[in-house]
């Protein structure tokens, strides 16, 4: 027996009418499907040229790679310019991507490289942004704004920005390799094997480079009385 | 310190990083109880990450998108990965276009030439050595004067003449890609691409010996008699042992009409036409990636923003890898024939 209903409510209040009828007239784009996907499947995506694919990508992975190349390079300027050309020529060689490694390893073996080569960029020019007071200005607008979203206290603000400047500064002394490590393994939590396919070397030399990041940052931390 | 006590040592942070097998893990432990200095070392690396955790997160400032979006769309990346095919494929076209029309020009560059040594053919047959010298199938003694020759304009690339010496100069060639193979090598190959033509100058004495019968020569006999022929055992000897040569074009047809070219450019590179991807072959057709098999069924167009795009290549990845081909791809996923076409948002 077919009953039939007549109601005077609108169409879309029975749900699937209103998910048929809006699929119609405004298609349900892709991004809001590509929040459920994985890293590798919007890998696949991407290289079939969804755009919008890439931007979950990048709104996924924006923060830890942005904070990696900051801890690596020390500066605003460096890692917002370092950023934005890791996704871009992730992007550009998405097709390179085999899926032999997790996405994220592979970004991140793209932001050191570039890293490394905005490092000794600097050193051959001569300049030296690591912790300078110009940097720390420099940093300072972005860290309040940082703050200020996280309704800390002025006097907060001023023990964080002083805490990561020192933090900072003893980063820089370490070498390129050793901070690349610490960065991936205390900021990122990634393990040891994928530290090492990001930093194109063996796990055994992850262990060393750790230990010695690990002394002599907190030597170097320790001389500063932060620790 | 000693060496067991180094080995120890070096093993903390992957012991802190919870990175060692069960037996060395029992083993920093061990020593973890009896050695206070280690044990100190060890406090002062927890020391150092809790610092580390404790400091505010950096986080990306918001110009971050927009400046990778303005990157992007400054470097036009329509597509990430680009096929070499596509690129290949309207040089193809051009180089099949400008040898095409490039050669009733050399026809009447050696004409005059021919008066001179009364080799010129019948008006009317002028369409037919065109072709016949096209394709390398005239004899020495229908071939460009000595001195149209030596002016360098010859062409090259039907592999029935030896290949030029590397130190003769070329008057023009037009290149495929750096992957063609080398200049030499791709003379002698019957019915160059498109890609290899080239018309380069020769050494008159590279010449092919006095008298030698040339595949064409048997054609050329089929049409009406002419002073060429009577002409042609004295070739090698009006030139002085250089007689000039035949102007062998690469692909044969070339005076058809454009689509035939084009389709002779096709099977001439078939290689930079057909991809395989996701394990199945996929031919190019005007500018769509078609998987073989494909006989004109109805398709069902898919937009790359579409969902189900996204839904598919999540369950069959090697749907992702077979949508990189093009922007335009014939595919068939079930039973049903998709056409994958450019994002309807652009």
């Amino acid at each position: 027996v077919l009953v039939v209903t007549i109601s005077n409510e609108p169409a879309g209040f029975s749900g699937v009418e209103e998910h048929v009828r809006n699929r119609r007239s405004n298609p349900v784009p892709a991004l809001k499907e590509a929040r459920t996907l994985s890293d590798e499947a919007l890998a696949a995506l991407c290289r079939a040229g969804s755009r919008e694919a890439f931007d979950e990508i990048v709104r996924r992975y924006r923060d830890r790679v942005y904070a990696v190349i900051y801890r690596y390079v020390g500066n605003r300027e460096d890692a917002l310019d370092v950023a934005q050309e890791t996704f871009v020529r992730a992007y550009r060689n998405i097709g390179q991507f085999a899926g032999e490694s997790k996405f994220s390893t592979w970004l991140h073996a793209i932001a050191a490289n570039l890293a490394r080569n905005r490092l000794r960029d600097r050193s051959r020019k001569g300049r030296n942004m690591g912790t300078s007071l110009e940097s720390l200005a420099e940093n300072a607008p972005a860290m309040a704004q940082s703050a200020a979203a996280s309704g800390l206290t002025p006097r907060h603000n001023a023990e964080a920005g002083e805490l990561e400047a020192a933090l900072q500064d003893c980063l820089d002394r370490l070498s390129e390799e050793a901070r690349f490590v610490f960065v991936l393994r205390t900021f990122e939590e990634l393990p040891y094997a994928e530290i090492a396919e990001a930093a194109d070397c063996r796990p055994g030399t992850v262990k060393s480079r750790l230990n010695t990041a690990r002394r002599s940052l907190h030597d170097c931390l320790q001389g500063k009385a932060v620790l | 310190m000693d060496k067991e006590a180094r080995d120890i040592r070096d093993l903390l942070s992957p012991w802190l990083d919870g990175e060692l097998d069960p037996d060395a893990r029992a083993a920093v432990e061990a020593a973890l109880e009896k050695d206070a200095a280690l044990r100190g070392e060890l406090d002062a690396m927890r020391q150092l990450d809790r610092f580390c955790r404790d400091l505010d997160p950096v986080t990306a400032p918001p110009e971050l998108e927009a400046g990778i979006r303005r990157r992007l769309d400054a470097r036009v990346v329509a597509f990430p990965r680009r096929l070499p095919a596509r690129r290949v494929w309207p040089l193809a076209a051009a180089a099949v276009l400008v040898v095409a029309l490039s050669m009733p020009l050399l026809y009447r560059l050696s004409a005059p030439h021919r008066m001179q040594t009364k080799m010129m053919a019948p008006a009317a047959d002028e369409t037919a050595d065109t072709v016949q010298l096209a394709r390398g199938e005239l004899a020495e003694e229908n071939a460009p004067s000595p001195e149209a020759v030596s002016a360098g304009i010859r062409a090259d690339g039907g592999g029935r003449r030896e290949p030029a010496p590397a130190e003769e100069a070329t008057v023009f060639s037009v290149e495929e890609d750096e992957s063609a193979p080398p200049a030499k090598a791709r003379g002698q190959q019957a019915g160059a691409s498109a890609a290899g033509l080239s018309i380069q100058n020769r050494d008159l004495e590279k010449a092919a010996p006095a008298g030698e019968q040339r595949p064409g020569y048997a054609a050329r006999e089929k049409t009406p008699p002419q002073p060429i022929a009577e002409a042609a055992p004295e070739i090698p000897e009006t030139v002085a042992g250089a007689a000039p040569l035949p102007l062998p074009a690469p692909p044969e047809k070339l005076d058809a009409e454009p689509p035939e070219t084009m389709k002779k450019a096709e099977t001439a590179a078939p290689e930079t036409l057909r991809q395989s991807a996701g394990n199945r072959i996929f031919v190019l057709r005007e500018n769509i990636w078609i998987q073989e098999g494909y006989a004109g069924e109805k398709t069902q167009p898919l937009p790359r923003d579409a969902s189900f795009l996204a839904t598919l290549v999540e369950l069959h990845p090697e749907i992702g890898e077979i949508a990189a081909l093009g922007p335009e791809v014939i595919l068939l996923h079930g039973d049903t024939w998709y056409h994958l076409l450019p994002a309807e948002k652009g």
